[in-house]
């Protein structure tokens, strides 16, 4: 239940955060979410910090820009989208830890394992995935050739899509013999 | 390419929700209806094949290198609803856990790359099968990313217009469409370049590994 309100909460959280234009009210967010964080504050605000910074550096410096050659422009929005985007994305962050994603989702079983099976796959092929990345460049004398470059990434993505169809069969067989579809 | 959270005004990113979940809802009842009790296990496992895809790089010239959307080969292979769903799905772990793209954004996100992207990706493949597999299936690469691209240059390009202060000072992304559309679509149109080829090669490599499997066995 606790990870269902936290999760609705989060929901309203998004709604208020780009629904409020004033700065100080989002200002006053990102303080209380930042504080929530406790001693999570270093990882949650270094990682949103670190998620938004190309983007939204794009942004400021071609509004910025934008600005100085055509006359206007206003270092209120600047402040402002900077702001909201961190603000939504620490508190994205601080939720992704506190709550327990799978209890908070509860209400849908198929959703839930949907997710665990997908979160659980994901794991095993990012594993496996750094594998083939690592063996790629331990046998590779010098730099890569374009070809090599493409006929490794595309004869990955081949084994990976044969080991998926394969995953599927295996997966559903073994959901089946604990009686999964039958409950 | 997806959006990062907080340049959508919620005018916008709360009725493409609405949208969005009828749409998963119909997916998830259409790979329901084909596949019965594997569904879920097709879902799941081609979610992690779609997340595993977009960490696959390739090169472009000048010496940079992308990494893989996908959507093309997943939409072609097993069909636009699968796609649409396990990109959403990889949109949403991503949203989450990496802080890439965003929750605000993840409904347009989804419907540009996911259904767009594999519509106009099946639409290529089959309008220009007779011309040759190849040609089919760079077009449905290129094309996916191109069209996805497109479309999120035009959500991103309205927000002026859609949200603003009383002076007229931007409340979200600050650019109009006379921006967006070029500096999203031109860029993606030489990424998707490169997505094509490997769509291209994927294929054709699956396609061989069949082949010899069936001949040994």
């Amino acid at each position: 239940m606790r990870d269902r309100l936290a999760l609705a909460g989060y929901v309203c959280g998004v709604l208020l955060a780009t629904s409020i234009h004033d700065i100080r009210f989002l200002l006053g967010g990102l303080v209380a979410v930042l504080a929530l964080s406790g001693r999570d504050l270093p990882v949650v605000a270094r990682r949103a910090a670190l998620s938004i910074v190309v983007f939204n550096s794009i942004v400021t410096v071609a509004y910025v820009g934008a600005s100085l050659l055509r006359g206007g422009g206003s270092g209120y929005y600047v402040a402002l989208i900077n702001v909201r985007v961190f603000l939504l994305t620490s508190l994205t962050f601080l939720v992704a830890r506190r709550v327990n994603l799978w209890k908070a989702l509860a209400f849908s079983r198929t959703l839930t394992y949907v997710l665990a099976l997908a979160a659980t796959q994901t794991l095993t092929f990012r594993r496996l995935f750094e594998e083939f990345r690592m063996a790629f460049r331990s046998r590779s004398i010098g730099r890569p050739s374009v070809r090599d470059l493409y006929r490794h990434a595309a004869s990955t993505g081949a084994f990976f899509l044969d080991r998926s169809l394969e995953s599927v069969t295996e997966v559903a067989q073994a959901m089946k013999s604990r009686g999964f579809f039958r409950a | 390419m997806h959006i990062p959270d907080g340049f959508i005004s919620p005018k916008m990113y709360v009725p493409a929700y609405a949208v969005a979940a009828g749409l998963w809802a119909y997916a998830l009842r259409r790979v329901k209806d084909r596949l019965d009790e594997e569904a879920i296990p097709h879902v799941a496992v081609m979610t992690a094949l779609a997340f595993v895809l977009t960490m696959v790089t390739f090169p472009l010239p000048g010496g940079t290198s992308v990494h893989a959307v996908g959507v093309a080969l997943l939409a072609v292979l097993f069909g636009v609803w699968t796609a649409f769903l396990t990109l959403s799905l990889v949109l949403l772990l991503q949203a989450v856990l990496l802080g890439a793209g965003g929750v605000t954004s993840l409904p347009l996100n989804s419907l540009a790359l996911g259904l767009a992207g594999g519509a106009a990706a099946v639409g290529a493949f089959t309008a220009l099968r007779r011309l040759g597999e190849n040609v089919a299936l760079f077009a449905a690469g290129w094309l996916s990313i191109t069209v996805s691209a497109f479309l999120l240059a035009v959500a991103l390009g309205v927000q002026p217009a859609l949200a603003h202060a009383g002076d007229g000072t931007p409340l979200f992304f600050p650019f109009g469409p006379g921006v967006t559309i070029p500096a999203m679509v031109v860029p993606h149109a030489v990424v998707g370049i490169g997505e094509g080829l490997l769509t291209v090669m994927v294929y054709r490599f699956v396609m061989k590994r069949r082949e010899r499997r069936a001949h040994e066995g």
